[in-house]
């Protein structure tokens, strides 16, 4: 359980995608979904099935990882799939086994809509296994400054974040400890009745969000006295860096958002 | 004395530290037959029920910014956007507006395990009813499909973890309270 949280579902590796600005990734994901809805017919699902593995081909990460890290998804793709297949009536039928019917319509709509949730899947794990969370947190920081302007707290935000990024770890080892505490004066968190079992999670919770808070406390104790002031004025010990590809990577989105208005029908 | 930036800046990493812990608390399940209890819906209503509206809703919306940037942070190790955007993403965005109503009737009324029962059961039918409507356009289903799927069988387990979010939440809100962890006691309306 730990391992997986620590280190998230990022693989540092070297790659056009992974030297790519957090800031262009996050731009060309945002657009590809509003592109994703323009296909409608098999040639515009087809451009956007070679976009989407060329994409993958050019971050290097090996495809048997990828989908291994959507073997959970699998059956919701699967749900519906068999939802569009059996519960859309229309066109002609094509195929007919005792009460079951199945429509060409339906076929169509159960393959197109699995693909298209196949593929926005695809594209947007792509960015969390090519860059790390506290570059993306930064890259969202930078995207979003223009809402400074409306008093938005951008900053804080991604303080926040960073935090509770930083927190996670630190806060999964005090469960474990505090469950084994709880395990060891004899709570049974596993066996028992609904009522029981309910009321177990009490002591685990109380101590939990107890620590949580005067963790918090000792935090904002320590920021205040090294003079932390809030956003303004504030320098940054990484930068992010908008290079020529970045631009590239966000024109060829477009592009493909052209070619699929283009194309459809 | 504490000075008003130093209030603020307590809030914000208590918002923090409760984003982390929804997180967690996302991952454990108690086992039951059919549908399990995720921590995940009863952590918001917890959040919800200590920080109040306006910070419990912080504390929402950052843990799914959590889960849009790609950690593992949604039950089941779940994340990424596709998580925000697939067919059931709706229940997750449901969470925000659940948080933020959850918190208004409460601070509106007063924190006490009854109407925090019923402030939960409230939110817990704002994040089923946006779920179901999200569900049912994303996948095109009918009404009856959507409602069968992403509705029913959510009630009484709803109901379950909107007693154990009013219980467990009243108690830690109190406890915190009175250690003084909790710098806001001003809305408590009683």
């Amino acid at each position: 359980m730990m391992e997986k949280m620590i280190f998230g579902r990022y693989l540092p590796m070297e790659s056009f995608v992974h030297r790519m600005d957090p800031r262009a990734k996050l731009v060309v994901i945002t657009l590809f979904i509003g592109v994703i809805f323009l296909a409608n017919n098999l040639l515009t699902y087809g451009i956007l099935v070679l976009f989407t593995f060329a994409s993958i081909f050019a971050s290097k990460i090996p495809i048997k990882f990828l989908l291994n890290g959507l073997s959970f998804l699998f059956w919701i793709i699967l749900f519906t799939f068999f939802l569009h297949i059996f519960f859309t009536r229309e066109g002609d039928v094509i195929f007919t086994f005792g009460w079951i019917k199945i429509y060409e319509h339906g076929l169509q709509q159960a393959i197109f809509i699995s693909l298209r949730f196949f593929l926005l899947v695809l594209i947007t794990s792509l960015l969390t296994l090519t860059t790390s969370p506290i570059d993306i947190t930064d890259g969202m920081e930078s995207l979003l400054n223009p809402l400074k302007k409306l008093r938005f707290p951008v900053h804080e935000l991604a303080l926040m974040m960073s935090i509770a990024l930083r927190f996670i770890p630190t806060l999964m080892d005090e469960t474990d400890k505090i469950l084994k505490a709880q395990m060891a004066r004899g709570v049974n968190f596993s066996e028992g009745s609904l009522k029981k079992r309910a009321q177990s999670v009490v002591p685990l919770l109380i101590p939990l969000f107890i620590s949580a808070f005067k963790r918090a406390e000792e935090l904002a104790i320590a920021m205040e006295a090294r003079g932390y002031r809030g956003g303004e004025g504030r320098t940054k010990y990484r930068l992010l860096k908008w290079k020529g590809m970045d631009t590239l990577a966000a024109l060829l989105v477009i592009l493909l958002g052209g070619l699929l208005y283009v194309f459809r029908s | 004395m504490k000075s008003v930036k130093n209030h603020r800046l307590h809030m914000m990493l208590n918002v923090a530290l409760f984003a982390s812990m929804i997180s967690i608390l996302a991952q454990i399940t108690i086992p039951l037959p059919l549908i399990p209890i995720t921590g995940q819906t009863l952590a918001i209503g917890l959040a919800v029920t200590i920080l109040g509206s306006t910070y419990g809703s912080y504390a929402v919306i950052l843990y799914c910014l959590m889960g849009a940037i790609g950690l593992p942070v949604f039950t089941n190790f779940h994340s990424g956007l596709t998580a925000l955007t697939g067919p059931t993403g709706g229940f997750i965005i449901g969470f925000i507006p659940c948080a933020i109503i959850t918190g208004i009737i409460l601070e509106k009324t007063a924190f006490r395990i009854t109407n925090a029962f019923i402030a939960n059961i409230i939110g817990m039918i704002i994040t089923l009813i946006f779920g179901t409507i999200w569900l049912k356009y994303f996948a095109n289903l009918s009404w009856t499909s959507a409602l069968s799927s992403g509705f029913y069988p959510f009630i009484i387990v709803g109901l379950l973890k909107a007693y154990l979010a009013a219980v467990i939440g009243i108690t830690v809100r109190n406890r915190l309270i009175r250690a003084k962890l909790l710098p806001f006691p001003a809305k408590r309306a009683s």
